[in-house]
Formats: structure tokens, C-alpha cells, sequence
């Protein structure tokens, strides 16, 4: 994911986010009110919930192999 | 005063009067023109209400979706944020359904300039509409009173 903060003025900025680097065809934009670290802080909460909302366009995690259990020892 | 000849006419009740002519011959027709501009006075002022935006209209019917609606969950922080189903905003949006799902920590809304104090408070489990002109945008920003809120959001 990459992002972008522009400082829009009267302390409003807005956040530019795209998941292209991921191969996902998907960009959001917002705005916060605050500083600018308070735009960084809220990078990872969009983030989170762009990654929520469309998930089902992001690349599902492949199950992990079930290992054989009969060597292991109890 | 008229120096033409009187002449006899008879008045839309059928009655007789007397018209007076003027030196050319044509009737006096004055109390005929005083009414013509009395019309025309109204036609002017009605003319300058209805071009001048301070007629007032009410449309009658049902609002309709023309486009499909967005959903989503947004976290609402101690940062003053936007808030919207998408995205981004969606383009044109004449509604917005915020719901604080959570349980006992309320939100607030409105403009940018809201506070964790200022700003329509949005209490657990509530819900709040806002309608929209399309043509406008306009952003709206929540901020939590306490911690990370979860709120439904609707955009039509």
C-alpha cells in the first residue's frame, strides 16, 4: 500500500491511499482534521478498514498445509 | 378635459352612455388605459417575482435511488476524520446512514471543527440520517468520545 498526505489548509488533510503495489485495483481518499501527524496516525486506520470493507477483492491467504502428526511426540 | 363632441354608446351593461370624442375624433378611452397600465403594472411586478429566486417550490414525490447504494464498517478514532461507506465519498450522494455499533461510547458529527465535545452527539446503538443536495459536496466528520468505535455507514 502507498499513501499520500496533502495538506489542504485550515488544518485539513487529505489522505490518498492505493493497494496498486499490491496488484489490487483499488484507491481510497479521505480527510482528517488535525496535524499532519494526526494524518499519518490515521493512515492505518483507513488503511484497515479499506482492507475490511473490500476484501473480497484482496487476495485471499493460502490455508496453511496441515502437517503430519505422527511423528510428533506428545 | 376632452374638447371633442359627446356621442352616445352604450356600456357592456347595455346602457347607455355618453363617450366623448377628442378634436381627431377618436374616442376617450381614458379610464380603459388607466386599467391597461394597472394590468400592466401587475404583469411587470409578477414578471420581476418569478425571475428574481425568491419564489419558493415544492416538489411532491418520492425520492429514488439512481444509483447502488455503498455500505461499509468505518472506525471512528480521536482523529476528526470524514466519514463514508466507500472509498471516498461517493459521488453525488443525496444520503448518508451513520449507526454507532457500539455498545457504550458515543460519537460525534457535523463539519470539520468538531471536538470529542462538540459536535451532534451520536450515542451507542443510534443511528442518524443526513439528507444531501447531489450537486453539493459536503463532508462529514466524526470523531470518538473514548477509543476506537465502529459505525455502519450507508451512502445513497
Amino acid at each position: 500500500m502507498t499513501y499520500q498526505i496533502t495538506d489542504m489548509g485550515n488544518g485539513i488533510h487529505q489522505i490518498q491511499v492505493s493497494f496498486f503495489d499490491e496488484g489490487v485495483e483499488l484507491e481510497g481518499e479521505t480527510t482528517v482534521k488535525g496535524t499532519p501527524e494526526d494524518a499519518e496516525r490515521y493512515v492505518s486506520v483507513f488503511e484497515r478498514d479499506l482492507r475490511t470493507n473490500y476484501a473480497h477483492i484482496f487476495p485471499q491467504p493460502e490455508p496453511e498445509e496441515e502437517g503430519e502428526l505422527d511423528d510428533e511426540i506428545y | 378635459m376632452a374638447k371633442g363632441i359627446p356621442v352616445i354608446g352604450r356600456a357592456p351593461d347595455k346602457k347607455a352612455k355618453i363617450i366623448n370624442v377628442d378634436e381627431l375624433g377618436n374616442l376617450k378611452v381614458s379610464q380603459l388605459e388607466s386599467k391597461l397600465d394597472g394590468i400592466e403594472n401587475k404583469l411587470v411586478a409578477l414578471e420581476q417575482k418569478l425571475t428574481d429566486g425568491s419564489q419558493k417550490v415544492t416538489l411532491s414525490g418520492t425520492k429514488v435511488v439512481e444509483s447502488a447504494p455503498v455500505t461499509g464498517i468505518k472506525t471512528v478514532t480521536s482523529t476528526v476524520a470524514e466519514v463514508f461507506a466507500g472509498s471516498s465519498r461517493k459521488a453525488n450522494r443525496s444520503k448518508i446512514v451513520i449507526r454507532n455499533l457500539h455498545q457504550a461510547v458515543a460519537i460525534r458529527i457535523g463539519g470539520s471543527n468538531i471536538t470529542d465535545t462538540i459536535g451532534q452527539s451520536l450515542e451507542p446503538g443510534a443511528s442518524v440520517e443526513i439528507d444531501f443536495s447531489p450537486s453539493t459536496a459536503v463532508p462529514i466528520y466524526a470523531v470518538s468520545t473514548a477509543g476506537n468505535v465502529y459505525v455502519e455507514v450507508l451512502e445513497v
